[in-house]
């Protein structure tokens, strides 16, 4: 039995990495297709083939998600991560519970594979309901449904730190926040000087006005609001 | 840089409300226990305790022994850095609240 349970552990993980690299692929393949052929975004260049293909290939990928977490959420409801059958261990929880407990410990990730005997810790209830009441059925799965929430919110979250420390790393950088603030200027003016000439500087210039204050506001803004620090150059590091 | 900033939302503070209250009495608080005191769901109660055991403001703990009819439970207590920092938080936020309330009367920004 724990032989069978590895081998369907492994081929889920090995599903999961298929349906990710074909995602990936497909995505490569569009943007490649857009970019090096735009006359493909006018208007009426996409056949009927090109639509058909499109909505088959995405709506596999989605079916394949779908079927992947449905196979964890209700396989893994009868096993716990040693393979272990739950039953035997006694399980106060309900199998659909249980299963969707297992989907929030694999949203959240190996990082957190810890918070699996937590989580079943609080659905689970002793033998005895002298000792702690017992909660209904109904009220057991919104509480799994919860931590299913719980498990998407880690992700977003672990997303949202590193973009934040992207975004302090820039603003603290001096060579980066010129770069911000110079670039969304710089493009501007090739844009209007390609486009209209020399005298296009004149009449849009409250528009680069508006976009250099912009900039200087999401970087000088952005420092105090985050709190950042900026380096120090390295003429005063050399001093130093 | 990058670190775990606590905002001392309202949903926040009642976890906090609830970690403190159990510290007085003597009792220990899990994930569901604080989800029943607080009304608030798993979905919202976790990610607030991660960030805050990130931030160093409380720490988790299993629990000493090992059931023997359920898994252990993940006990959560108020360290004293979040002790302090609550206090700062909280010392802060009327300063706040005046600006936001002279802001928002009418003609303020006239």
């Amino acid at each position: 039995m724990t032989t069978l349970i590895h081998v369907a552990r492994r081929s889920g993980r090995m599903t999961l990495r298929t349906l990710k690299l074909v995602s990936w692929v497909y995505g490569i393949i569009v943007l490649v297709v857009l970019l090096t052929d735009p006359q493909l975004l006018k208007s009426g260049t996409f056949g009927p083939e090109w639509y058909s293909i499109t909505t088959a290939i995405g709506t596999l990928v989605t079916l394949g998600l779908a079927v992947f977490a449905a196979v964890i959420a209700a396989g893994f409801a009868f096993f716990d991560t040693r393979g272990a059958r739950v039953k035997e261990r006694k399980a106060s929880t309900s199998v659909l519970a249980a299963g969707l407990i297992n989907l929030a410990v694999l949203l959240a990730g190996r990082r957190r594979a810890h918070v699996r005997e937590a989580w079943q810790g609080d659905l689970e209830r002793p033998r005895d309901p002298a000792d702690e009441p017992d909660i209904s059925v109904f009220a057991k799965l919104a509480y799994a449904a919860g931590l299913v929430r719980a498990g998407i919110r880690y992700r977003i979250d672990d997303a949202a730190l590193l973009w934040w420390r992207l975004a302090d790393g820039v603003l603290a950088s001096r060579s980066w926040s010129r770069l911000l603030l110079i670039s969304p200027c710089a493009t501007a003016v090739i844009a209007i000087v390609h486009v209209e000439g020399l005298y296009g500087l004149v009449i849009n210039a409250e528009n680069l006005l508006a976009i250099g204050t912009v900039s200087a506001g999401l970087v000088y803004g952005g420092r105090k609001a985050r709190k950042v620090a900026l380096k120090p150059a390295r003429r005063e590091q050399d001093q130093r | 840089m990058a670190e775990r900033r606590i905002r001392l939302t309202s949903a926040t503070l009642a976890l906090l409300d609830a970690l403190i209250t159990a510290a007085e009495r003597g009792e220990p608080v899990w994930g569901f226990k604080i989800c029943e005191q607080t009304g608030l769901g798993p979905g919202t109660v976790y990610p607030i305790l991660d960030r805050l055991e990130a931030a160093r403001w409380i720490s988790g703990l299993w629990e000493a022994d090992q059931p023997a009819d359920r898994p252990r439970r993940r006990l959560y207590e108020m360290t004293a850095v979040g002790r302090a920092e609550l206090a700062t938080g909280l010392a802060a936020r009327p300063r706040v609240r005046v600006v936001w309330r002279r802001l928002a009367q009418p003609g303020s920004l006239a």
